[in-house]
């Protein structure tokens, strides 16, 4: 198993599909933080509420 | 006889109690987590820099370790969500229902990603973004079926009318899936037959295949820690007025101030 690309530059650039491979896997990873981060917020966010309800 | 099915009645209900969910699935989360992000790290690594690029798409077949994991999960994610849909409506168990309303959002973001990673990988390929053929249409239609579950969770005042409809609606789309697992055989299209196949040997090269595995079983440890994140949020916010959430509320307050 080798990397695949000469330097750096290379492996930003992809022979030209770099712009096409870079948005597919950040807007996807991007989107799968969201799913995961969000209901810990919400979560966060009720039990302030019962915190201070029952205060 | 008569002890032993009250015994295993008496365990169903214990599983399926939200507040017993919401103690173990919190001993599992730093392992779950730890275990896809661990898995998803390397599964990108190994595709973006080491798996060899393909012979006729070049490096723009790199993306197929994003689409086809994410395609296959958006899928299973609908079954997962029809079932517990129709478990929640027949045999009335909260946490069913605490499941069919936590998968509707990650299996529509799992479908928009399957197409939008389709879409930038469509146009080096094949020239366009978009095209209306049996596979991408089908797989759209996935898409508002999920939007569909979670617009009527939130439809009516009721909660349980809101969660029949909302069931119903998901029962009558697992037609849909099917109909997408089959689109590429059915009708001519430009999308290219299944990768892998359950009854015969990947027609990928290892090389290409084993970061794919990879990326597959990362894609599912993430939706199952995503559905377990959500779902006890879900599970604290309709248990908020019990005891047992106030007590647990209280316990983190002192804890550590949040």
């Amino acid at each position: 198993m080798m990397f695949q690309f000469e330097n750096f530059s290379d492996f930003i650039y992809m022979a030209g599909h770099g712009q096409y491979v870079w948005t597919a896997y950040s807007v996807s990873l991007i989107i799968m933080a969201f799913i995961f981060v969000m209901p810990l917020f919400r979560k966060k966010n009720i039990i302030q509420k019962i915190i201070k309800k029952n205060h | 006889m008569k002890k032993l099915i009250k015994s295993s009645q008496q365990w169903v209900h214990k599983m399926a109690s939200p507040r017993w969910f919401y103690q173990i699935s919190g001993r599992w989360l730093p392992w779950l987590s730890l275990l896809t992000f661990v898995s998803i790290i390397i599964g990108v690594i190994w595709g973006l820099g080491f798996a060899p690029q393909d012979a006729k798409q070049g490096n723009s077949f790199r993306i197929i370790y994003i689409h086809v994991p994410a395609s296959f999960l958006a899928l299973v994610g609908y079954y997962i969500m029809a079932i517990s849909g129709a478990i929640a409506i027949i045999w009335k168990i909260k946490l069913a229902d605490v499941v069919m309303k936590s998968a509707a959002p990650i299996g529509a973001s799992l479908t928009f990603i399957a197409l939008l990673t389709g879409a930038v990988w469509g146009k080096p390929t094949w020239g366009t973004y978009w095209i209306w053929d049996a596979r991408i249409t089908s797989m759209l239609i996935l898409f508002f079926l999920y939007l569909g579950v979670i617009v009527l969770q939130k439809a009516y005042s009721a909660q349980g009318l809101s969660n029949k409809a909302a069931a119903l609606l998901a029962l009558v789309g697992t037609i849909n899936i099917p109909i997408i697992y089959k689109s590429v055989d059915w009708w001519y299209t430009l999308h290219q037959p299944a990768t892998i196949k359950f009854t015969e040997a990947p027609s990928m090269h290892p090389d290409m295949f084993q970061p794919l595995l990879i990326m597959i079983i990362g894609f599912y440890l993430f939706y199952v820690t995503a559905l377990i994140v959500s779902m006890r949020a879900e599970i604290i916010f309709r248990e908020r007025n019990t005891s047992w959430v106030k007590e647990l509320a209280l316990n983190l307050k002192d804890k550590r101030p949040i």
